[in-house]
């Protein structure tokens, strides 16, 4: 069965071309949307996989999980890995992993940036009805969603030690970050 | 928060000039502008719009090649003004958006 993230971004393309003079609003809106959510469910069926394994036994243990994952919680402690992969030493919480972090710092850094600007666009679009938004917008945020998603595949694939470490930050960021 | 960077100074460094500098060439946006804002948790932040030319596809918008000059845009914002005041980064064109 297709992933619910995997769907969200189709969603998140289908939105933004459905209508191919001027789109409407609540179209860019939802796709904009659904391209934060593809992120959002793909790090958390990604991280309840790694932590607790992917076979059909560990399903319950899985969603029992998944909610647990914070959207603001996820989006502080992805400010916290781009600023131990660009700040000096010793200026952020992360930085005993620093050396960790950064063998795959521009993917890493890709993944959490997308997800903090996704995050805020997601909320622009759902509650800002001042704000304009463009089909511009909405094909560059599906097109991050997408990139971060390969990025994420390309760690893993290199070393399932850091995903396993970022799905960890990403469900308990406060509090790893805090205990260093 | 007390702002240590200057807003003009920040768009100079992200200017289309500098942008070219930094080899990146069509698209290229007519104008990057930079606003103090706040995100949705009422945190600061800045609003970095780059406005492409009339016409300029979302083809174009959308591709790699104008997501790694964004990013470059982002970047360079963020190692002038800090991750406190995360750049949040809109695109659009000069011929305007969507229908309301």
């Amino acid at each position: 069965m297709p992933r619910l993230s995997l769907e969200l971004l189709q969603q998140a393309n289908r939105l933004a071309t459905n209508e191919p003079r001027r789109p409407r609003s609540a179209s860019i809106r939802r796709s904009i949307s659904a391209s934060y959510y593809a992120l959002f469910h793909f790090l958390i069926e990604e991280s309840t996989e790694l932590l607790l394994g992917a076979g059909g036994k560990q399903q319950a243990f899985r969603q029992l999980h998944y909610r647990s994952f914070q959207h603001n919680e996820m989006a502080n402690i992805c400010k916290e890995v781009v600023d131990a992969l660009a700040l000096p030493p010793k200026k952020c919480k992360l930085d005993a992993f620093r050396p960790l972090l950064s063998v795959h710092s521009t993917d890493l850094d890709l993944i959490a940036r997308t997800f903090k600007d996704l995050q805020e666009h997601r909320h622009r679009a759902d509650y800002d009805i001042r704000k304009v938004h463009t089909r511009a917008d909405a094909l560059k945020l599906a097109a991050d969603a997408r990139a971060a998603i390969d990025a994420w595949r390309r760690i893993k694939k290199a070393d399932r030690g850091i995903v396993n470490f970022l799905a960890l930050l990403l469900l308990y960021g406060q509090v790893v970050s805090m205990r260093v | 928060m007390t702002e240590d960077f200057d807003i003009e100074e920040l768009k100079d460094s992200v200017s289309v000039t500098e942008i070219k500098k930094h080899g990146f060439d069509a698209p290229l946006p007519n104008s990057v502008e930079i606003m103090p804002s706040s995100d949705h948790a009422g945190g600061p932040a800045l609003e970095v719009i780059v406005v492409f030319p009339k016409g300029t596809s979302d083809k174009d918008i959308a591709s790699r090649k104008t997501a790694q000059m964004l990013s470059w845009v982002q970047n360079t914002i963020l190692e002038k003004a800090g991750s406190g005041y995360w750049p949040y980064v809109f695109v659009k064109t000069d011929d305007g958006g969507c229908q309301d």
